[in-house]
């Protein structure tokens, strides 16, 4: 097509009516207008009809208790709309405001709101043409993505084109106020969960199907097959008896193996879990390292090389079933050390009341204060060892069933190590969902050391060392 | 729930009632979760809370009961539930709330508390719908005089 055009040159000098048409559609049709403005001398833009106008003003009207990002509200000719400043949205670093300075400010509006955006300097108005706006490198990462709309070069300009909609129903829909504001979005953003949890439940149905499943694995075994059969129901059934055990696709693989195992074992005193004390020593292989005691230090080291890089500024975890406290504790230790610069958060649940009550309150013993928790040891006046305040203050002890619907912002990691193993199948099915729904992009699942999210699902997994993370694929 | 707003709740209830109810026996059941639409067992008392934090308390309580605790505190017998029965539910629930709230305050949440309101029929339910339809999770505190059983129903979760 080139090659034509430029023999099609050559050979006339004077350009025919159609190609300067062509020529003029590839360069001067304008069907996209931006508004063009700088953050921290980097330049940006909106798309213009979702621009009101433009604002020079300052001295707004704080409003206690909102987001940080909110610098309160201002009195647009009678209207009063709500200012953010972008700055801030972005953790990029804002000067110091002086008492009468004026802002500048992007009067946008989105849904039937108006919202006054901050920013540093607001340039000009470009027009391009839409086609030539690239949509976002995958490299940005996936926090910040689902913020920028594209990227568009003009006038040897590079221009982030952000995704202003987007940017304000997420913190609407998440604010869970201002109802009525922009439904479309909020609809969305449903959908959005509704669509992400299917896959969810088509990998549900297997899973209560694995009483069966076993069987048809089982099938080739040399034994009689039948008593075989016969044994690991009724171990399936007392497990589920005695210790709230339900084998499901999360934990089959392990059970499976134990049971192989089992039988070895008890070949002569019978194979079936008569009590309680059976059900626990056919258990016992299953606890995950360290569980529901403090950390060694091998163990830690392990959860620490496990920790893949995050370079966010604040890390959330989420750890239900987090008993006495000890598992929450040793994470935050660990994530201290592992992610120096970002604010941690965790969110630690449990469903015992006096156990999740006394976590707070907890002391930890001289043997192990003394070895790698040291460092975030202190002592009280009686001389016992305990946390410091800094580690403390990340975690936050609630008492909650997780198969309960839950207020958590998106979490970066989900921790929860043997806690779904003793859940309902369908409770099971649920709270893995709401792993789904609640974790980034980015973030990781670390699940006990006898359970697995692999099978038949859209998980992925990682394997360091001993341990395994899952992440979404 | 955070554990921190556990035991404000718990407390307060417990101590304030045997105070109004005098030398009455007061005994705390085990508390519990619960996360479905309840039915209400007759009277119910709600005062809502705002702030740092947000969400409700409930009493809850049959007609009997909540008769029984009245005429006491007044110190006469109350032949229904007039405005008077009512009035003392109301105060009742108000005080429980704001001493629990002082508590927390003191422990650095701050938040603020509506007036009580008053629900009494048959057959009523309330449903607390968070989010997706969700039922909201409360903390459920029972407690049970020579009067009658006062259910404690608190939902309170942080700002998101």
């Amino acid at each position: 097509m080139e090659n034509e055009y430029t023999e099609a040159l050559q050979l006339n000098d004077n350009l025919s009516l159609e190609e300067q048409s062509e020529d003029r559609e590839n360069v001067t049709i304008v069907d996209f207008k931006m508004v063009t403005f700088s953050l921290a001398g980097k330049d940006y833009a909106i798309d213009i009809m979702q621009v009101k106008e433009i604002a020079k003003t300052g001295r707004f009207t704080y409003v206690p208790n909102t987001l940080p990002f909110v610098l309160g509200v201002y009195n647009l000719r009678g209207e009063i709309i709500p200012i953010i400043d972008l700055r801030l949205f972005f953790n990029i670093d804002v000067p110091v405001r002086k008492d009468n300075s004026v802002e500048n400010m992007l009067i946008v509006n989105v849904g039937d709101q108006l919202f006054g955006v901050v920013v540093d300097a607001i340039d000009k108005v470009v027009g391009i043409q839409k086609s030539t706006i690239q949509p976002p490198h995958p490299l940005f990462g996936d926090i910040n993505i689902k913020y920028i709309y594209g990227v568009v070069e003009c006038q040897k300009h590079l221009y982030i084109l952000l995704d202003i909609e987007r940017i304000f129903s997420s913190r609407i829909s998440a604010k869970d106020k201002e109802s009525g504001i922009d439904n479309v979005y909020i609809n969305t953003t449903v959908e959005d969960i509704v669509t992400r949890a299917a896959p969810a439940k088509a990998a549900a149905v297997p899973a209560s199907q694995t009483e069966e499943a076993p069987v048809k694995a089982e099938a080739p075994k040399p034994e009689p097959k039948d008593s075989t059969d016969q044994d690991f129901k009724f171990i399936v059934e007392e497990l589920k008896n005695l210790k709230k055990f339900y084998v499901t696709d999360i934990n089959d693989s392990w059970v499976k193996s134990r049971f192989d195992q089992w039988i070895a074992e008890r070949k002569s005193s019978g194979s079936q879990l008569q009590n309680e004390k059976d059900a626990d020593d056919f258990l016992s292989p299953f606890w995950s390292p360290c569980n529901g005691q403090w950390w060694t230090k091998q163990y830690a080291d392990e959860i620490y090389k496990l920790l893949p890089d995050n370079n966010a500024k604040q890390i959330v975890v989420w750890n239900p079933g987090c008993a006495k406290g000890y598992e929450s504790y040793s994470l935050a230790c660990i994530l201290k050390k592992r992610y120096p610069d970002a604010k941690i958060r965790i969110y630690a649940q449990d469903v015992d009341l006096l156990n999740i009550s006394n976590a707070p309150l907890v002391t930890i013993p001289d043997t192990y204060a003394n070895d790698w928790y040291a460092p975030y040891i202190t002592r009280k006046v009686t001389g016992e060892a305990t946390f410091t305040q800094e580690i403390k203050d990340i975690i936050m002890f609630e008492y909650h069933d997780c198969t309960n619907s839950n207020s958590l912002p998106m979490v970066d990691i989900v921790f929860a190590r043997d806690v779904l193993s003793f859940l309902p199948v369908e409770a099971q099915n649920m709270v893995v969902g709401d792993f789904d729904e609640k974790l980034k992009g980015n973030g990781i699942i670390i699940l006990g050391a006898g359970e697995s999210l692999g099978k038949g699902s859209n998980w992925g997994e990682k394997t360091v060392g001993s341990l395994t993370y899952f992440n979404k694929q | 729930m955070r554990v921190e707003y556990i035991n404000p709740f718990v407390e307060t209830s417990y101590r304030v009632l045997k105070e109004v109810l005098g030398d009455a026996e007061v005994k705390r059941g085990d508390l519990y979760l619960k996360s479905t639409a309840m039915p209400v067992m007759g009277v119910a008392a709600l005062v809502g809370l705002a702030g740092d934090v947000e969400g409700r308390v409930l009493f809850d309580m049959t007609y009997e009961t909540a008769l029984n605790i009245a005429s006491k505190m007044n110190g006469e017998q109350l032949k229904d539930f007039d405005d008077l029965a009512k009035a003392t539910i109301s105060e009742l629930a108000n005080l429980i709330t704001a001493q629990a709230v002082t508590k927390l305050h003191e422990l650095g949440f701050k938040f603020d508390l509506t007036p009580p309101a008053l629900f009494a029929g048959e057959k009523m339910e309330i449903a607390a719908l968070a989010g997706q339809s969700e039922n909201v999770e409360a903390l459920i505190v029972p407690l049970i005089t020579d009067f009658g059983k006062i259910e404690v129903n608190v939902a309170i979760r942080e700002r998101a």
